[in-house]
């Protein structure tokens, strides 16, 4: 319950900040990473400071779409992470960031409460409009995602909420207080004892596609490249394969 | 003009930068906006929807704050009971909890697995969450504190004497409550409602914590400029700067004198 | 103490910090009765427990009855809430509703009754039209003149048709040419009303001129009861002699004369046989004014100067300040002839025989 409160109380704060340890010279090398990122990105950070006890790593986490503003608005970041191609692309298209990686992916999937009291077995079952269902906003990637799952489902479903962060949804899924909604893997292993995955079939999943690149104007390239490296590297892929992200 | 109207400079600059402080986001806020694109930003549905559902809610909570405020800011004024400043305490805690736990706090509450929301949905079918209905609950936690401070203090600053008289030519408790003690608080009570009103208007994390977010049922305009923020900040704009428009022009139509004011 | 079937009869033992009030009070149908004492003797407290609005505390035990119906009875528990009553009360602070009209406040007890809006406005009416209000009923309270105000509490207070009348100092925060025409209404008023009517007043001129019968009320105690004339004529202690205006000081006689202990100055008196301390009392009509210093039998003559000058039924009473504050009733004709007026310099005269002095 703890778990989802915070979830829930940290629904709406568009960006939150990573530890700072504060670098005795330099500043930080300053990563902006998607929010469904924040528990693999803080190992991230752990692991790759303790591994490189000269460099401090800096990561702060937001929508997707929200961090793609701070770059174009200037923010002094020098690696970037979203949960969508679409912003990466925008700052591909502006020469702001080079050559982006896919680093990890997440898969769209369908979760209910842990006893799944609307008792739902299928995606067909998310037109019942007496049960609570709810996705993403279509602001947002997973409302994409979500979308996308849907309309390749054929399937109109009967929505009550679209939450504007994957986190909130998952944690009100996780609370009981909807009957279903479509949410990414790593949510799942976030809430493994409140959440349960409903099996969708062959062809439907919608793979979402983690692009990385560091940010052109970066100050300090070569620390940049270092921080993508080791997150590419064997390590970081476990790190992320522990969270629940998918091969790349 | 009488001497006092000229104000000491310290307190004229103060008040300047005061003042600056409301103007500057609002010059900054006109400076961005789509001029050109405002009348289809505006009456695009989901603008127009997420207008109809601000003003319903906004309205229906300041209405049952107000039903439930003024009884309440009664009993606490009036009535000594143990735990009264536990309870006033209670009362204005929505004003100091970031909005978002409040809504966590009410799903915990009135939710579906909610310690009331449950036996609730289970005697009545009733379900808050995710409905109008729940964005009402939620305005009104937020904004009923409001009225309740505002009058809770005309009435502890009623010295009781007219009220005395009143009971003493025959009025009830009820009447005396009805005919004297609202009457009197009239100007602070209306502060209260306008105070409520302008709260819910703009109140967005309980609401989209506890009532989700769904054009034309729980998406009020908070909510709409919230989700088009990143997406479509033209259209963010457009809706901030409607609700600026609306609450201004309320503000102004009701006038000072309205709310407590001889101007 | 009897109960009487018609009027008002209250035993109150409150105490509070300063003293306990301690009284009983018999009110009976048809007669006015006035509470008589300084500020702070406990009159106020005394009329809002008969209306049932003040507080009891604890250790208090009160009992009200009118016309036999017990309204508290701290020994029974019994407590009547003030709305259920019908006892009337007018303040020195009219306490009119400043958000309704004149007419919708003389309307407030029947409308409060039960009576329809338009019905109460009738039986309101008929008040306003009694005390000459008619042509205020559109006015709001904040519109009107300290008397006109009153009137309308006044008239507000007798709509509710209450069974006993309390008033609480309804003339004290009126300027004096106020005080006198709306102390003609309330006499008029208090005439035709016809239960018990209870009047706390701390001015002697209203106590004599409104009531049958006097309580007077120190530090929470009845130290004198009477008509008014009994109480003029034999004041009980030095207040009620300083109230009733019969001048009483303290001094030390020797060899015909008295050297007041508060005052510079030295009376004259009959009794040389008289040595210690003593206590002189002077009535206000054996005092004489003059122009200037009078010739004659007159042994006690003093240059003093008029501080105040009041009417007082059909005399008038003049207040001389020092050396020795006395007061002095004389006939409107004096005033005019001497042309009295407030620090206008005057000589008094008392013949020694009409001084009275006993041992203190």
């Amino acid at each position: 319950m703890a778990r989802i409160t915070t979830a829930l109380a940290t629904a709406a704060v568009v960006s939150v900040s990573a530890v700072s340890c504060g670098g005795p010279d330099d500043d930080p090398v300053l990563v902006l990473a998607a929010a469904s990122l924040t528990d693999a990105f803080a190992t991230m950070e752990t692991e790759f400071e303790a591994a490189n006890p000269d460099l401090d790593i800096e990561v702060s986490f937001g929508g997707s779409s929200a961090l793609q503003v701070q770059v174009e608005e200037g923010a002094p970041a020098d690696v970037v992470a979203f949960a969508d191609a679409s912003p990466m692309a925008a700052l591909v298209d502006d020469d702001l960031v080079d050559d982006p990686t896919v680093f990890a992916t997440n898969a769209l999937v369908l979760v209910t409460p842990a006893d799944n009291p609307g008792g739902v077995t299928s995606l067909d079952d998310l037109t019942n409009p007496d049960l609570l269902v709810g996705v993403c906003a279509p602001q947002v990637p997973c409302g994409r995602y979500a979308a996308e799952l849907l309309d390749r489902a054929e399937v109109d479903a009967s929505l009550d909420t679209q939450e504007p962060d994957v986190r909130s949804l998952a944690a009100k899924i996780a609370a009981g207080e909807l009957d279903a909604g479509l949410v990414y893997a790593t949510d799942v292993d976030a809430f493994p004892d409140e959440l349960e995955l409903i099996p969708l079939p062959d062809g439907i999943a919608v793979r979402a596609e983690y692009p990385i690149a560091a940010v052109s104007e970066s100050s300090r390239p070569d620390d940049a490249e270092r921080f993508l490296d080791f997150v590419l590297s064997a390590e970081g892929r476990q790190i992320l394969a522990d969270a629940g992200f998918g091969e790349r | 003009m009488s001497p006092t109207r000229r104000p000491p400079w310290i307190l004229a600059v103060l008040a300047t930068i005061g003042a600056a402080l409301f103007v500057l986001p609002l010059i900054g806020l006109l400076g961005v906006t789509p001029w050109s694109d405002l009348t289809s930003l505006l009456t695009d549905d989901v603008v127009t929807d997420a207008l109809r559902l601000s003003l319903v809610t906004s309205i229906a909570a300041a209405i049952l704050a107000t039903v439930l405020g003024v009884p309440l800011a009664w009993v606490l004024s009036r009535i000594d009971f143990r735990g009264r400043s536990l309870l006033r305490a209670i009362v204005t805690l929505p004003m100091v909890l970031p909005p978002v736990v409040g809504g966590a706090a009410l799903l915990f509450a009135l939710g579906r697995r909610g310690v009331v929301g449950e036996p609730l949905a289970d005697a009545t079918g009733l379900v808050l969450p995710f409905s109008t209905w729940g964005v009402i609950i939620a305005n009104t936690f937020v904004a009923m504190p409001f009225l309740v401070i505002t009058v809770e203090g005309a009435m502890s600053s009623l010295d009781g004497r007219h009220e005395q008289a009143a009971a003493s030519l025959g009025a009830s408790p009820l009447t005396v409550f009805r005919r004297v003690t609202l009457p009197m608080i009239g100007p602070s009570l209306r502060a209260g409602i306008v105070l409520a009103w302008a709260r819910a208007l703009g109140e967005f994390g309980a609401t989209i914590t506890f009532a989700g977010n769904l054009q034309g049922r729980t998406q009020t305009l908070p909510l709409a400029v919230f989700v088009s923020l990143d997406s479509n900040r033209d259209a963010a704009i457009a809706i901030s700067l409607m609700m600026v428009v609306i609450s201004v022009a309320v503000l102004v139509v009701l006038g000072g004198r309205w709310w407590g004011r001889t101007a | 103490m009897s109960e009487s079937l018609n009027g008002l009869t209250a035993r109150i033992d409150v105490p509070r910090s300063e003293f306990t009030i301690d009284v009983d009070l018999d009110v009976p149908f048809g007669s006015t009765t006035a509470l008589l004492g300084p500020n702070g003797a406990g009159k106020s407290s005394i009329l809002t427990t008969i209306a049932g609005l003040a507080d009891i505390a604890d250790d208090a035990e009160v009992r009200v009855v009118v016309d036999g119906r017990v309204l508290t009875d701290t020994s029974a528990g019994t407590w009547v809430p003030p709305d259920q009553r019908r006892v009337g009360i007018v303040f020195q602070e009219h306490r009119l509703f400043d958000h309704l009209s004149v007419l919708d406040n003389v309307a407030f007890g029947p409308r409060s009754a039960g009576a329809r809006s338009s019905a109460a406005r009738r039986a309101a009416t008929q008040w306003i039209d009694l005390l000459d209000l008619g042509a205020l009923v559109k006015r709001r309270p904040h519109e009107l003149s300290g008397g006109e105000a009153q009137r309308v509490a006044i008239a507000r207070t007798l709509a509710a048709e209450p069974h006993v009348l309390l008033l609480d100092e309804p003339l004290a925060a009126l300027d004096v040419t106020t005080r006198s025409e709306i102390r003609r209404v309330l006499r008029d008023q208090l005439r035709a009303f016809p239960g018990p009517r209870l009047l706390v007043t701390h001015d002697p001129s209203d106590a004599f001129l409104l009531a049958d019968r006097l309580l007077v009320i120190e530090s929470g105690r009845i130290t004198q009861a009477g008509t008014p004339d009994e109480i003029r004529h034999s004041p009980a202690t030095p207040y009620v002699a300083a109230l009733t205006g019969t001048n009483l000081y303290v001094g030390r006689a020797d060899d015909g004369s008295v050297e007041l202990a508060d005052h510079d100055h030295r009376f004259t008196i009959t009794d040389h046989t008289l040595a210690g301390a003593v206590m002189l009392t002077v009535h206000p009509n054996a005092v004489s004014l003059h122009p200037a210093q009078p010739t004659g039998s007159q042994r006690n003559t003093w240059a003093a100067v008029v501080e105040i000058v009041e009417p007082l039924g059909d005399t008038v009473r003049v207040t001389l300040g020092g050396p020795v504050p006395i007061a002095v009733d004389v006939t409107p004709e004096a005033v005019a002839a001497l042309g009295l007026r407030p620090d206008e310099p005057v000589w008094a005269a008392v013949k020694a025989t009409e001084i009275s002095v006993s041992p203190a």
